[in-house]
């Protein structure tokens, strides 16, 4: 987080607007950063309900298997006490269905975590862009205000 | 005066040369980010692997079929990968500092320039006067 080491008062109009630009961008980042976690926390949640559903599933349960998007095979459920998850990197890991809910649980946990404190960072920074913005806006002002002031005088 | 167009010429070099460096380093920390974002991954899944019990069945995802690996393996693979962001990041950082070490060496002799430009300035200003 870049808060403006110098006064915005007082510094140069043009460094002023380059620190705007620069905390913009800073902006779209984190908004970027938290769209991303938005999308990873939705899949954490649908994994959790999809293991709910096989827990709640009977051994021998019928089911469609999809091979791919569009090719499906009839198979059934023969051991609805594990599921096999992926803890990232291309992991996978056998899992009882107490410890994957655990699993995903603390994921959705962690997500949420973030997404709450970079939200507050966006806050924070979109409260500095419109402060900087204001002053930008009045030392505009003022610049041309003194500039008619003085073709007045002459 | 030829001398002040030279320098500013010189000068000018000498800018092209830092931007070209500052361009270079806003590359190397694009990279140093997508590096950092892997390594934050894989420590999160050599956590995920460091709570497992020693006989669970952990499998690896190569193109479509998941293949058994052991725990240790698992382990040990995911460390090499570790390992080899961690220096490649490294690696990053140190090209990172060489460039703003030119940088400052570039900003030092743009400034002497500068100085000379104006000193020669002040000259032919009081020369002018003089006449």
């Amino acid at each position: 987080m870049s808060t403006p080491q110098t006064d915005p008062t007082k510094i140069p109009l043009q460094q002023l607007q380059q620190q705007r630009n620069i905390m913009q961008q800073e902006l779209q980042e984190m908004k970027t950063r938290h769209r991303s976690m938005m999308t990873a926390s939705k899949r954490y949640l649908e994994s959790l309900r999809t293991v709910e559903m096989v827990e709640s599933a009977q051994d021998g349960q019928k089911m469609l298997v999809p091979m791919n998007d569009s090719i499906f095979v009839p198979g059934e459920l023969t051991n609805t006490s594990h599921v096999t998850v992926e803890i990232g990197t291309g992991f996978f890991v056998k899992r009882t269905i107490p410890d994957a809910k655990e699993y995903l649980e603390r994921k959705v946990k962690n997500v949420q975590l973030y997404i709450e404190r970079v939200g507050v960072n966006i806050l924070a920074q979109e409260n500095n862009l419109s402060q900087i913005d204001e002053i930008f806006r009045a030392r505009v002002q003022m610049v041309r205000e003194q500039a008619d002031a003085a073709e007045q005088q002459a | 005066m030829a001398d002040i167009g030279a320098i500013e010429q010189r000068g000018q070099g000498l800018i092209k040369q830092f931007e070209a460096l500052d361009a270079e380093q806003g590359q190397l920390n694009k990279q140093a980010e997508q590096l950092r974002a892997q390594l934050m991954e894989n420590q999160a899944v050599e956590g995920e692997l460091k709570i497992l019990d020693e006989d669970a069945e952990v499998f690896k995802s190569m193109g479509p079929v998941l293949v058994k690996v052991d725990l240790p393996d698992a382990k040990a693979m995911v460390k090499q990968r570790l390992d080899r962001l961690q220096s490649e990041i490294d690696r990053l950082d140190k090209t990172f500092k060489e460039k703003e070490t030119a940088k400052n060496k570039l900003q030092q002799e743009i400034g002497k320039l500068q100085q000379e430009v104006a000193q020669i300035q002040q000259k032919q200003q009081q020369s002018g006067e003089e006449e």
